[in-house]
């Protein structure tokens, strides 16, 4: 074992269980799955992407490349969870990834041996020939090789949250600079949101013995913590990772409510956040810099921060002889911290050749690692001496500092580039790249811990200054403030592979070899060699590798510039910002008045505009959609057929200019229409394209309501007020949608009358309600609206009552229709029997069409002017050869008519250039007895009784047509005014 | 002629409310009546009067609400209000050549969320800063809430929610979904 016998932040009276690779181990509470695997001594935990390299514990945070695992079983399995963040929690069940069939003995290692054929770039020169090897053999290869962790392949059977938060001040990251910064403001009345990525607040406080005002580092960030928690304008957010800065303000955050838990017990695993932010304050710290040497990936090669944390705040030796190589006074102060944990020190390697030498521990000022052995766990390092000897040193674990690089992504987020600070070597955050964002503390380069607190009481009360509030008394703690004394190393020369990017392998070769092949500048470096373009994205190798190129290049560091920062600074689960969103949870569904007695018929349903309407209702002894359709088509056209129509908008329209109004935004005049009259109207876009149709009812001298499409009623309603508003806010006119209010049936057939006189409080006869009348109504005794209006092509009628009534009046409906031998019908009914009629819907005025390409010329008014009607006059728009709108019957063998067909002359080809149009519509006529079709034909309107060919590449059917003019059925529309 | 009779679905039927999880409830709160009020050009203020005359108030400003004896009075968006609870006979006879008057009772149904975790749920479902110094009690939002738009009034001790009547089933699934995750989360936050 190698838990340290006293230290550390974990509950060392409770002890839990859990597994890795099918091994039980156990572990303390305030463990993290990574400490309690090194106090289990289990140092190999993963293996790389490319070369399959066996790989431990390299960090202690989010920023961690190689101890990534499988989590949990069965559909819960999540691949690639940092064993480094993972809280442990009793009966947790890791597994190791991208290994087979063990992790000790792994097959892909092979891929090891294969290292100098499959260097940067190997992709793009090996896969490129013979191409037909493309899709049959390099992809599926490749498959297989790449990924780390598996995916269940089941629906996720965990909870996700999304949510919204709004505060004055963000704080990100409670480390010292944070807390400083919290306290500050939230002493001062602000309302704070201070989110860290820990499940503990302190940050660093809590992995260094630092001793703040006379008490420890962990103490006094219990106490502010303490202090913070009791204040009610702040709200602390611990395991909460801000994962990218927007616009105006607005951040993304992961909290990751239950992950520590077995079990989320009905609560969201994870919520994702959006938090809108008048200021914010970055105190993220800063991610220490490995190395790069030979063999720089072994197990036991760690951060030395990460060494000092799993110490101080696990209690968790990660090496039984460990070795420090830093090349600042990092180094140092880890030996202090292995010396005061009583850990063996073999060696503080420090590449600075003027370093001072600590007290009781081997020292080698000058020296730098040339190579490491033991395949499986480290075993020894060997080291180059300042005066160029070599020598060998026993060690299994060797600790590693080169520098710190601030945590600057979030200010990144907005294409800004981080700023070069050369007394620190380090990028960090640039001025005002994202507004009211500031950094402070470690991820500003202030690194000690007297410059964190200050940097972060200052950017406080900045923000409170902007803010306008007051600040409060709030005193700097006494801390250290050691100055940085570093010597940038970034890489040590020498044979032998030197990782930069361990997850994606990427080695210090790689970049040579990307810089031999002149890809040079940083993006081009990084596609080309995949460096950073794994799950960590490149936290520890970046900063490296564009070093590493400028070293190459002759240029500095600033010069070759950094790659772009993007959001999310972690991985998030799509699952979790899709929260809710799967299976019914997609959108929201809307329900139509007779939605219940629907379900009763036994309905088959279709989406519209969110709303679900009812398709088809099969009776017994049908078998198929068609059957229950035909028998529908036939009830309206031979009795009586009752559809709810409820979801096509209504708007209603007041106002003393509503009629010009109306005639400003229909290409026909509505002004005209009698009191007790509806119209037929059409609506086109400013460039004279049809929008939208409906029909519009004068119920008064200045009232109107019009209808719409029920996809379109949202999207005309805006266009509408945009009218109104900006096209010509001079019209007195006002709009309210009232879709929602009236629940409005069509009823429809020869026998529509006879039910209606069975129904309405005073009956109606052909002279008090002829076709395209309205008027108000009773029912009941309640007040309703009557519109004589067909969309069937039948003597019909759509009546409608307040929505609350909708239910019972549809239950009377459909009582009265099945007793005149009738019934309900569906939207597959709707559409044959407007197919027969030749009326359009959506499927033809797709948002190309012109009034003219329909056979609507006629609706544009002379006279007056309409929106679209400029644009529609365009010689373009009003050419012979424009697709126009014809009807299709088969004309040969093949009977088939599908909607999305082709058109191609009779000698032609069905290839781009020689497309004529395209059926928009198609379905059998129960009516006449064939197939029918809506078809827009180039030039169509005069080349009735000619034949054409529909081609359906997709199904593979071509069908002979005739053209023929519209309607197919009742064209002297006598059955509308029976 | 056989008697006719018409009756109303409560659009509540089958949706199991009240409903309470942890630190909030959820019950049908849908106003009387509701009537949309735009007044024509220039007519604000001969609406105001005539509003108050009836027992109302003066037109709220944006995002406020008022109250009179005989009804409640919302701002309903640009130019555009909602009256609660009032006569809908005598509110068109007032207002006539006034303003557009254009019943919604049937078109918006609500609900109200209470308890001292009302706030929580609708940071879950609504956009808005709903903290009391951002709207206090009588605050009216137009906004959106589960994806789908809705009016939204603050309580002394909660929301009430109006949602278009076809939305209904949709936001109170989602609703009470919300209080049941965020009473599981209470218990696991402790």
């Amino acid at each position: 074992m190698s838990r340290l016998p006293k230290g550390g932040l974990i509950d060392r009276s409770r002890t839990i269980p859990f597994s890795f690779d099918g091994v039980t181990l156990s572990g303390h509470p305030g463990d993290t799955l990574a400490s309690a695997l090194l106090a289990n001594d289990v140092r190999l935990v993963g293996r790389s992407f490319k070369y399959h390299r066996p790989r431990g514990i390299l960090s202690a945070g989010s920023e961690e490349p190689n101890a990534l695992v499988e989590l949990g079983e069965g559909a819960a399995r999540l691949p690639n969870t940092r064993a480094t963040t993972q809280e442990l929690f009793a009966g947790l069940v890791a597994r190791s990834q991208n290994r087979w069939p063990s992790l000790s003995r792994d097959v892909l290692a092979v891929n090891d041996l294969m290292a100098p054929f499959l260097g940067a770039g190997f992709y793009y020169k090996t896969f490129m020939w013979p191409k037909t090897f493309w899709e049959r053999v390099y992809e599926p290869l490749i498959r297989r090789a790449a990924g780390l962790g598996r995916l269940s392949g089941q629906p996720d059977p965990d909870h996700y949250d999304k949510g919204f938060l709004h505060c004055d001040l963000l704080v990100i990251g409670a480390g010292p600079a944070g807390l400083m910064a919290a306290l500050a403001a939230g002493r001062a009345g602000a309302r704070v949101v201070l989110a860290d990525e820990g499940a503990q607040m302190g940050g660093r406080l809590l992995a260094e013995r630092l001793e703040l005002d006379g008490a420890s580092g962990n103490d006094w960030a219990a106490g502010v913590v303490a202090e913070l928690a009791s204040l009610p304008n702040v709200q602390l957010m611990p395991r909460t990772a801000v994962t990218g800065a927007y616009d105006h303000g607005s951040y993304a955050a992961l909290e990751r409510v239950a992950d520590h838990l077995a079990k989320a017990q009905g609560a969201p695993r994870q919520i994702f956040w959006r938090i809108q932010a008048r200021r914010a304050i970055l105190a993220g710290g800063a991610i220490e810099r490995p190395i790069a040497f030979a063999n720089n990936d072994r197990p036991g090669i760690m951060l030395a921060g990460a060494v000092r944390r799993y110490i101080n705040q696990y209690g968790v030796a990660p090496g039984a002889r460990i070795a420090v190589f830093a090349n600042g006074d990092e180094g140092a102060r880890t030996v202090a911290d292995l010396q005061a944990a009583g850990v063996e020190v073999a060696a503080l390697l420090d590449a600075r050749p003027d370093a001072k030498a600590p007290e009781g521990v081997p020292h080698f000022a000058g020296a730098v690692v040339v190579d490491t052995r033991g395949r499986l766990g480290l075993k020894s390092v060997t080291i180059r001496t300042a005066n160029g000897g070599t020598q060998t040193i026993a060690a299994d674990c060797l600790a590693v500092s080169g520098g710190w690089n601030p945590n600057v992504h979030l200010t990144c987020h907005q294409n800004a580039r981080p700023v070069w600070r050369e007394d620190i070597a380090a990028f960090v955050a640039p001025d005002g790249a994202v507004p009211a964002l500031v950094a402070a503390g470690a991820a500003a380069g202030a690194f000690s811990t007297h410059a964190a607190l200050q940097t972060g009481l200052e950017a406080g009360k900045a923000a409170l200054k902007e803010l306008g509030l007051k600040p409060a008394k709030t005193p700097l703690p006494k801390a250290e403030d050691a100055p940085i004394h570093l010597a940038p190393l970034w890489h040590v020369p020498g044979k032998g592979r030197a990782w930069l990017d361990f997850q994606n392998d990427v080695t210090v070769k790689d970049v040579r070899q990307a810089h031999a092949e002149n890809f040079v500048p940083v993006e081009h470096l990084k596609r080309y060699t995949t460096l950073g373009m794994a799950t960590d994205q490149g936290k520890l190798s970046n900063i490296a590798g564009l070093a590493i190129m400028a070293e190459l290049t002759g240029r500095s560091i600033p010069e070759v510039g950094t790659t772009t920062f993007r959001p999310p600074y972690l991985p998030v689960q799509i699952g979790t910002m899709g929260a809710h969103g799967a299976g019914q949870g997609f959108a929201p569904h809307r329900q139509t008045p007779s939605d219940a007695l629907s379900r009763e018929y036994g309905a088959s349903w279709l989406e519209a505009g969110l709303w679900h309407r009812a398709a088809w209702y099969p009776q017994p002894g049908e078998k198929f959609w068609r059957q229950a359709c035909e028998r529908e088509v036939g009830w309206v056209r031979n009795a009586v057929g009752i559809c709810d129509v409820t979801t096509l908008g209504k708007i209603d329209i007041q106002g003393p200019d509503a009629a010009a109004f109306l005639d400003f935004v229909y290409t026909n005049t509505m002004s005209t229409l009698k009191i007790g009259r509806v119209r037929y109207g059409l609506m086109l876009r400013e460039d004279g394209t049809v929008v939208d149709d409906g029909t519009c009812a004068r119920l008064g001298d200045t009232h109107y309501v019009i209808t719409t499409t029920t996809a379109a009623a949202g999207p005309i309603m805006a266009h509408l007020e945009f009218v109104a508003q900006v096209l010509c806010p001079q019209r007195d006119v006002q709009m309210v949608s009232v879709t929602e209010q009236w629940a409005q049936f069509a009823i429809a057939g020869p026998k529509s009358r006879a039910l209606l006189n069975g129904l309405l409080d005073t009956p109606i006869d052909n002279d008090s309600f002829p076709y395209m009348a309205c008027g108000p109504v009773a029912v009941g005794g309640i007040a309703a609206r009557l519109f004589r209006i067909s969309f069937s092509g039948e003597h019909a009628y759509e009546l409608a009552v307040p929505a609350r009534y909708g239910d019972s009046l549809a239950r009377l409906l459909v009582d009265r229709a099945k007793a005149l031998g009738g019934g309900l019908y569906g939207m597959e009914a709707l559409n044959v029997l407007r197919i027969e009629k030749g009326h359009i819907t959506h499927a033809e005025i797709d948002g190309r069409y012109s009034a003219f390409d329909i056979s609507m010329p006629h609706m544009l008014a002379a006279g007056k002017d309409c929106i679209g009607k400029a644009m529609a006059a365009r010689p373009g728009m009003v050419e012979a050869e424009r697709p126009q709108l014809v009807g299709l019957k088969p004309a040969g063998v093949v009977k088939q008519l599908k909607a999305g067909a082709i058109m191609v002359e009779l000698d032609g080809e069905p290839v781009r250039e020689q497309i004529r149009g395209h059926v928009t519509s198609a379905c059998f006529s129960p009516t006449l007895g064939h197939p029918i079709a809506l078809a827009f034909v180039a030039g169509g309107t005069a080349r009735i009784g000619q034949q054409i060919r529909a081609v359906d590449l997709l199904g593979g059917v071509e069908t002979l047509c005739d053209i023929v003019a519209l309607p197919f059925y009742d064209p002297e529309g006598g059955r509308l005014r029976g | 002629m056989d008697k006719i009779t018409l009756t109303a679905r409560d659009a509540f039927t089958g949706l199991g409310l009240p409903h309470a999880a942890g630190h909030a409830s959820l019950r049908a709160d849908t106003p009387a009546s509701l009537l949309a009020i735009a007044p024509f050009a220039g007519q604000g203020a001969a609406v105001s009067d005539a509003l108050k005359k009836l027992g109302g108030a003066a037109l709220p400003g944006a995002g406020q609400s008022a109250k009179g004896k005989a009804m409640a009075l919302w701002w309903g968006g640009h130019g555009q209000w909602l009256a609660l609870g009032a006569d809908i006979g005598a509110l068109h006879a007032a207002l006539a050549g006034k303003a557009a008057v254009v019943d919604q009772s049937d078109g918006w149904v609500g609900f109200a969320i209470s308890g001292s975790a009302a706030r929580d749920v609708l940071g879950r479902l609504c956009p808005l800063d709903t903290h009391a110094s951002a709207m206090p009690p009588g605050h009216v939002a137009r906004s959106q809430y589960a994806h789908m738009m809705a009016i939204i009034h603050v309580l002394e001790n909660g929301f009430q929610v109006l949602v278009m009547r076809s939305f209904l089933k949709t936001a109170i699934e989602e609703t009470k979904a919300t209080l049941d995750r965020l009473a599981a989360e209470a218990a696991l936050r402790g």
